[in-house]
């Protein structure tokens, strides 16, 4: 099976083998990840159905990156089916919302790498995480503010700015 | 690198769409004040494709308009009342055809509910929900109550469901507490001094929505001079948190102005501690008015032509929604 090609297999805690894939950074790292959490990103689902010898290349995700991203991925493939009402599933829920938190204590930099890593990787759970988080980050903000994290220069004539903070003013849009 | 370097060097390296990604998930008051970011943010907020995405804010007022045609024949239709831009082409609503008047009557988070009259039958007549935005719209089906129907709700919030509601009030039935969206209606009390009633025209009082919270607002009973703000902080609670004192006379600069006599209360701001009234200045002149409630700014908007002396017309807030598809409906 071609599929097979890129997929070690790894000794469970319960005994039991699990299907493993190694994917590569763009720096060479290479890490063996349950084929579960790997599949959560779009992009490596496909890689792992056309196949390939020697993991899979990553090659605009860091390691640093990408360590992150598969701790986002193990943990939320770690969660059973959700039995709705159920004690445990409020407690998983709780618990995944605060793993989710931590994960986000970082700074705008590496928040925007891994924005950048779950649009390529297509993890849609992580993407929306980060993008929340950086938006609640810069709500209020000043635009010169956003301007500075951002590294964007000014380019409206002081004229063009006034016009423009008078139209924000203005009642309605 | 200082951190704000290497951020900012980070940042730099996300695609428009990450950028537009990140603006959906902003408060709209935020967005608008991004646009002064530069050229190229002001680019990506205002582009109509990302728009569908980005949350938008008020926009202007929907109201019922009139005009004398060749014929000396007073004409009504629909007419918006809006700021910098208008969010569509088309502010008669002439998209919806087979109508000889068009007459606005509730506006939510997009959609338009209106009383349609026909051109054949002349005395038959619809109700119509549409989306200016996206001139989609649909005739909404008889109900075996409608001539005893005294009034119409609209809800409609594509945050939760994409499916709209229309209620039906019907006269002899005062209790139209019913389940909606999952939730379970119930009586918010209200306290003694939020009580002012107009025994004529109903109760000297307004209700809206505003960055997520439930106002009320209302004519003090033992100064009329005066409107009271209150929130409910929590929607599961009872608690009416007293917010602002209005006073009516530095608005209007007139002595003790009359709620629905010399002034209306139209709307709150969705996103900003703004109200706005009609103000009656002058016998047929009408004016629209802002008023910041953090910094008692007064702003005269526009004047407002009116035909009809004796009432207030409805101005209705109108928040564009973007989407193509025009909500299901229950």
């Amino acid at each position: 099976m071609a599929a097979a090609d890129s997929c070690d297999g790894i000794s469970t805690s319960g005994g039991g083998w699990e299907k493993t894939v190694t994917l590569v950074s763009s720096d060479d790292a290479r890490f063996e990840v349950r084929e579960a959490a790997a599949s959560l990103s779009q992009t490596v689902r496909r890689m792992i159905r056309a196949g390939g010898d020697g993991g899979i290349p990553l090659p605009k995700v860091d390691a640093r990156t990408l360590s992150t991203v598969l701790e986002y991925c193990n943990k939320h493939a770690a969660v059973p089916a959700p039995a709705p009402e159920s004690s445990s599933a409020e407690a998983a829920a709780v618990d995944l919302e605060w793993f989710d938190k931590e994960l986000m204590h970082v700074d705008l930099a590496t928040l925007c790498s891994l924005i950048r890593a779950a649009d390529y990787l297509e993890v849609a759970g992580l993407l929306d995480l980060t993008c929340k988080t950086v938006a609640d980050m810069i709500k209020s903000k000043t635009a010169e503010e956003i301007r500075q994290m951002f590294g964007i220069q000014n380019d409206f004539t002081p004229e063009e700015e006034e016009q423009l903070s008078r139209e924000n003013a203005g009642v309605f849009e | 690198m200082d951190s704000t370097k290497k951020s900012a060097s980070a940042a730099a390296h996300l695609t428009d769409d990450l950028i537009v990604e990140i603006l959906s998930r902003l408060p709209a008051k935020s967005v608008c004040c991004f646009k002064c970011v530069s050229w190229h943010w002001y680019g990506l907020i205002t582009n109509p494709e990302h728009r569908k995405k980005i949350p938008q804010t008020l926009s202007g007022f929907f109201y019922r308009s009139c005009r004398l045609n060749h014929e000396k024949d007073m004409i009504i239709f629909p007419d918006f009342r809006h700021g910098q831009r208008r969010p569509f082409s088309d502010p008669s609503l002439t998209f919806i055809t087979g109508y000889k008047l068009i007459i606005p009557k509730i506006c939510c988070n997009g959609l338009l509910f209106c009383l349609c009259w026909k051109v054949y039958p002349r005395d038959e007549s619809d109700y119509v929900v549409c989306n200016p935005a996206t001139e989609k719209w649909v005739v909404l089906p008889d109900s075996d109550h409608d001539s005893s129907a005294c009034a119409y709700r609209l809800f409609f919030d594509p945050a939760i469901s994409l499916h709209f509601h229309v209620f039906q009030i019907i006269e002899e039935d005062e209790d139209y507490m019913g389940t909606s969206l999952g939730k379970t209606w119930r009586t918010i009390p209200l306290l003694e001094t939020m009580r002012v009633e107009n025994f004529c025209r109903g109760p000297f009082s307004f209700i809206g929505q505003s960055q997520g919270l439930l106002y009320y607002i209302n004519m003090r009973d033992c100064d009329t001079s005066k409107l009271s703000v209150r929130i409910l902080e929590d929607y599961d609670g009872d608690e009416w948190l007293f917010k602002y004192s209005i006073s009516t006379t530095h608005i209007f600069e007139e002595k003790n102005p009359m709620f629905d006599r010399d002034y209306c209360l139209i709307a709150i701001h969705p996103e900003c501690n703004l109200i706005f009234f009609v103000w009656r200045c002058e016998e047929d002149m009408h004016m629209l008015v802002s008023y910041d409630m953090d910094h008692g700014k007064v702003c005269v908007i526009c004047s407002l032509k009116e035909f009809f002396y004796d009432e207030f017309l409805p101005y209705l807030p109108y928040v564009p929604f973007l989407s193509g598809s025009l909500p299901g409906h229950s």
